[in-house]
């Protein structure tokens, strides 16, 4: 669930659409509250008019008539003929007049009031408006019944639209996200197949309606261009490789074949595989960086590797004085190309064999996150670590020692075409060179 | 035996149609893939090589319409990107061999002389144990014995006797057994080969009078076909 929400909020597309349904919902309903409380305000205004007016009415009345008891008869007669609307009056000696209702003329001002059992009205609200007058204090009074009523229908009709407006909006907000979120997916899933070497992968949006579909359809131009630009290269290379082995596949032949054996000979042919080896060096880094290999990837145990390695070079290591051991502490199995990863493996541990100097103790370490190379030799001071992942770069005491200077440059080739990170640092107890390659979590098939 | 090499570069077909003639062979050199094909399917080499790329038919389209016509015989790819892929590639096509240009002339023999070889193993029954005088290899007990005296061997050792007795009078190279025995697709920078060869021979040869296993300089290593 937490990694489902966590997809979610990923999604910008869904993400903002939702966001703008739920600012839109919310204004909406706030739009309504306040029109909703507007109207009743204006209902209560309009009641309120209609009392005061009655009091004023009333007021003068009582003020001009002085006869206070047929003036009460009178209106009491009217007030209950009309059932809606009472009075009640005490004068200043406590005398009261009309619906004997003190608990009106306790209140001052407009006022709700709870009249039970006065009218038979299905509601006992009455709005009461209460002030003082000639003589004493007038209360007028009015059911509050249809003011409420509409009050009530007013509140329930804006909440019914409300409900419906925010449902048909999550509901827009919800298809419009999940559809553009799905253009989006499409675009990010071509874009994944493209860095995963695939560069045949389009997008080919299906309308030419918005931005969205500009943004596929130039993604899908460059990477045509790109696709293009990289089989011209490509081509170059094999012609380039042609065109140069072909003639050093000669000289070559021609030296085996019309000179006698001798050690000027020999020298001769061995200058010729140096050139053929780094020329082979080169095209095969290249190769592995055009990342074509990974059409090959199969499951690949590291535990199996690591034996194979060792039990190749294990010999070779301990004629120099040296030993290589295998530290299996997992054994995972990794999506890879298994003569590629082999000869990463190698690559490091020959390096440490040549500059780790004699009697060095090599160690092919297999850990649930990868495999790595551990020596007790020199190391490499950390200032240099990075260049010697670079091509060529060759350090000033191996000059002397055999190689070409390119096995830690396709050691990291082969290591980025599988994703995976290559270092080399200082061992923990800082004795020695610790060269680990890590895979990605994706890489792992099981893992134990 | 009869060799039918495609090579677009002339000067280097007149070194190989050299080279294999004087190592006894008869020798086809044709320079353009349709020519190839034609000569591959009208007439019986034992063993064809075929340069990847040529003009007319590349190799591979050769080597594609001779295993439709439903020919058989052994193919040597050459190829100047010597490279997974296009080892895949020529493998999946029907190619039994691979070989990276430039090669070393032995090498190019060695492989041959292998792939003919294979041509003719076929149909009869796999040995279970190998035999170089008085030295056995039983492939089913995975035991070694020298006359008769058993001698405890490494599963690498044991790969490295069996692919040499298993091509046995016939040379095998560095490349081609670092492939065989280690399935290594590249030359390491140490002396992987020599140690391991040096360890086999300290065990089956060094406490014996004959030596079986003998180096080729500038070659590879054979155990020689004894009568």
């Amino acid at each position: 669930m937490p990694e489902l929400v966590r997809r979610l909020g990923r999604m910008a597309a869904l993400r903002s659409a939702l966001a703008l349904t739920a600012v839109f919902v919310l204004v909406s309903l706030l739009a309504g509250g306040a029109a909703a409380w507007l109207l009743e305000q204006e209902l209560e205004a309009l009641v309120d008019t209609t009392l005061t007016e009655r009091h004023a009415e009333l007021g003068a009345q009582l003020d001009a008539a002085g006869e206070l008891e047929r003036l009460a008869a009178t209106y009491d007669e009217w007030s209950k003929s009309h059932r809606m609307e009472l009075w009640s009056f005490e004068t200043d000696a406590g005398r009261t007049l009309g619906e004997p209702t003190p608990q009106v003329l306790e209140t001052t001002g407009y006022s709700y009031v709870d009249l039970e059992g006065i009218f038979p009205t299905e509601r006992d609200d009455w709005r009461v408006f209460v002030a003082p007058t000639e003589g004493g204090r007038l209360a007028v009074a009015v059911s509050a019944e249809n003011i409420l009523e509409s009050m009530e229908i007013v509140r329930n009709t804006f909440l019914a639209v409300g409900l419906v407006v925010s449902l048909v909006a999550i509901a827009g907000g919800l298809a419009v996200g999940v559809a553009t979120q799905r253009r989006h997916d499409r675009i990010l899933s071509t874009l994944q197949a493209i860095s995963d070497g695939n560069l045949s992968a389009r997008v080919s949006p299906e309308h030419d309606r918005d931005d969205v579909d500009t943004l596929a359809r130039r993604i899908d131009e460059s990477t045509a261009r790109t696709e293009k630009l990289l089989q011209q290269t490509r081509g170059l290379s094999v012609n380039i490789a042609h065109d140069l082995k072909t003639p050093l596949a000669r000289l070559r032949a021609q030296l085996e074949r019309e000179f006698p054996a001798s050690p000027e000979r020999e020298s001769a042919l061995g200058q010729v595989d140096g050139v053929i080896e780094s020329f082979d060096g080169i095209l095969q880094i290249a190769r592995v960086e055009a990342g074509d290999a990974k059409t090959l990837f199969a499951g690949v145990s590291l535990t199996d590797l690591a034996e194979t390695v060792v039990a190749t070079f294990g010999p070779v290591a301990e004629d120099s004085g040296c030993t290589l051991a295998l530290r299996p502490l997992a054994d995972p199995t990794v999506l890879g190309e298994r003569g590629l990863l082999v000869q990463l493996v190698a690559n490091l541990v020959e390096n440490s064999l040549q500059h780790g100097g004699t009697s060095t103790r090599i160690e092919v370490g297999v850990t649930p996150v990868g495999i790595e190379v551990l020596d007790d030799g020199p190391g490499i001071p950390a200032d240099e670590r990075s260049e010697v992942l670079a091509p060529h770069y060759r350090r000033e005491q191996s000059r002397s020692t055999p190689g070409h200077g390119l096995g830690l440059a396709l050691a990291k080739a082969i290591a980025e075409l599988h994703d995976a990170e290559l270092s080399l640092t200082d061992r923990e107890d800082g004795r020695g060179l610790r060269a680990r390659v890590v895979f990605p979590a994706r890489a792992f098939l099981t893992s134990s | 035996m009869r060799i039918l090499v495609l090579e677009d570069d002339e000067q280097l077909g007149a070194y190989l149609d050299e080279g294999l003639s004087s190592a006894g062979h008869q020798v086809d050199v044709v320079g353009d893939g349709r020519h190839a094909l034609t000569a591959a399917t009208s007439s019986n080499h034992d063993v064809v090589v075929l340069d990847r790329m040529t003009p007319g038919l590349d190799g591979l389209a050769v080597l594609k319409a001779i295993r439709a016509a439903g020919l058989r015989v052994p193919v040597l790819m050459l190829t100047v990107m010597n490279q997974v892929e296009d080892r895949v590639e020529g493998l999946d096509a029907g190619a039994d061999d691979y070989l990276a240009k430039p090669f070393a002339f032995s090498e190019l023999l060695a492989r041959l002389n292998a792939l003919a070889r294979r041509g003719e193993a076929d149909g009869s029954g796999e040995p279970t144990t190998l035999r170089a005088q008085d030295l056995e290899l039983d492939l089913v007990r995975r035991r070694c014995t020298r006359a008769g005296q058993l001698i405890e061997l490494t599963s690498m050792e044991f790969r490295l006797l069996e692919t040499l007795l298993r091509g046995r009078g016939r040379v095998q190279t560095k490349t081609m057994l670092l492939e065989k025995v280690w399935g290594l697709g590249f030359v390491p920078t140490t002396s992987v080969v020599e140690t391991h060869v040096s360890r086999l021979r300290s065990r089956i040869d060094k406490p014996f009078d004959e030596q079986l296993l003998r180096t080729i300089r500038g070659a590879g290593y054979v155990i020689d076909a004894d009568a």
